[in-house]
């Protein structure tokens, strides 16, 4: 007598985790540390500033370029890894049939496209008037 | 013994995989590469819209100063180099002061104006003939403080703000007129203050004479209402980028240098200038800031009480080119301003 096997592959789907606020979160996540990491770095260049105001103006301005353009290349890498990092993440739910939680996720990364071209949309669209 | 036929059933389910309806829910495989690219795309745009305007940036706030051009001495006149703080941030400052000169020889500080100069100059403009206005001026009897900004001239490096910060220095001038080592104390402190200022540098004044009592009578040549109107037109043509990178340099140069252009607005804060007379002075063929700024700070400073301003629109001047194109002319509306704002000269003879 031959009897089927069954068996149930790992992380498969159950109810309680294809939660879609879950996966929402998670596609979030990058964005707000990028955002939080470009905050941070903000911080540090005016606060290098001040501390090295004293040293006049040709020595603290390339001290703060400095760490003004790193501050841009890290929250761009954070940005590049997280969200790299959140999509695999979405489609390994989904290929797990955590639709729901990768539906999430998708959505989330797609708000945060918007998000991040916020700059550039509102330095397009918001009105200049310029003098003749 | 018996057998099972193990062969699937066709349409039947295995048991644990999913089936085909539920694999297909979510992204499809091109939805998901759209996602992709489109994050990759957005955040390539606005990096690199953060790096250009930040490049943008670095260029607006600083260049080389240039070096003077003669000193009052050239023509005859007596002068003492000075040194004092800017206000508030104690940027130390160079300049000189010129003693005025009365029609019996006698030199006077009793009626002393500060004279501002324009960006990316210094006190000795040759362009808008600043040295030879001191010396006209120091002639008819009025002392003359005239100092490099800083970033300018001798004054040490600093960002160009166009009046953002430049007005801590007017103040510092006056600062120093009231309580800094005076050059000429056998003439005393002197009696009252004026102020000439040249287009950033009437805008400075503006700016610093609203904040400062002290500054009794302003007279402002070619001067700016608001300041972003002309860094949208000049951001583009000087830097060779599209418009769309103006409020991004304009925000770089608030996060990395501190300064905030979006305050330099003059026609904000120059009704609080009154009862001070005020002397609007324009080029009716600037081209640079168009004589309109003079229409607008007119207007501001008309509405507020007791304001006592007057405008004058000089015919086929350019910008900063009123006295180099009337010469003596201007000199004697200055005069005569500043004489009825003042009264005659005071000084003990």
């Amino acid at each position: 007598m031959r009897e089927s096997t069954s068996f149930m592959p790992s992380g498969s789907a159950s109810g309680a985790d294809d939660d879609l606020w879950s996966g929402v979160r998670a596609g979030a996540a990058p964005l707000l540390l990028t955002l939080v990491v470009g905050a941070l770095m903000a911080g540090l260049t005016t606060l290098a500033r001040v501390v090295a105001a004293p040293l006049g103006f040709l020595a603290w301005q390339p001290i703060i370029i400095v760490i003004w353009v790193v501050g841009l290349l890290l929250t761009a890498a954070v940005y590049a890894i997280g969200m790299t990092r959140a999509w695999r993440q979405a489609r390994g739910w989904q290929a797990a049939g955590l639709a729901r939680r990768a539906a999430g996720a998708w959505w989330a990364l797609g708000a945060a496209t918007l998000i991040v071209l916020l700059p550039v949309i509102l330095a397009l669209a918001l009105p200049q008037h310029p003098a003749p | 013994m018996s057998t099972q036929d193990t062969r699937p059933v066709p349409g039947a389910q295995v048991s644990g995989a999913p089936a085909p309806a539920e694999a297909s829910r979510g992204a499809r495989p091109a939805a998901r590469r759209v996602v992709a690219a489109l994050l990759l795309i957005a955040g390539l745009l606005t990096f690199s819209y953060a790096g250009v305007s930040t490049y943008i940036a670095t260029k607006l706030v600083y260049a080389p100063p240039k070096p003077l051009v003669g000193d009052p001495s050239q023509s005859g006149l007596t002068w003492a180099p000075i040194a004092f703080p800017a206000r508030g941030d104690g940027v130390m400052l160079k300049g000189w002061v010129i003693p005025g000169v009365l029609p019996d020889g006698r030199l006077t500080d009793d009626r002393t104006l500060i004279l501002v100069h324009g960006t990316r100059t210094n006190r000795t403009d040759p362009a808008a003939g600043l040295l030879k206005l001191s010396v006209a001026l120091a002639r008819q009897g009025f002392a003359i403080l005239a100092f490099d900004m800083r970033g300018t001239g001798q004054s040490p490096p600093a960002p160009l703000s166009l009046g953002y910060f430049e007005q801590r220095d007017v103040l510092g001038a006056v600062d120093f007129i009231h309580h800094g080592p005076w050059p000429y104390p056998e003439l005393g402190r002197p009696r009252v203050i004026g102020g000439w200022g040249v287009s950033m540098g009437a805008a400075t004044l503006l700016l610093a004479a609203a904040q400062e009592p002290a500054i009794r009578a302003v007279v402002s040549d070619c001067a700016y209402a608001d300041i972003v109107p002309i860094l949208q037109r000049e951001i583009p043509s000087q830097g060779g980028v599209p418009p769309l990178f103006t409020p991004g340099t304009l925000v770089a140069a608030f996060g990395i240098y501190g300064v905030n252009y979006f305050a330099v607005r003059p026609v904000d804060v120059i009704a609080r200038i009154a009862p001070r007379p005020i002397l609007l002075i324009h080029g009716s063929v600037d081209n640079y800031i168009p004589p309109a700024n003079m229409g607008e700070l007119y207007a501001a400073a008309s509405a507020a009480p007791n304001a006592h301003v007057q405008q004058w629109l000089v015919p086929g001047a350019k910008h900063a080119q009123s006295f180099n194109t009337l010469g003596v002319t201007y000199v004697r509306r200055v005069v005569d301003f500043f004489t009825a704002a003042f009264g005659p000269d005071q000084s003990a003879g």
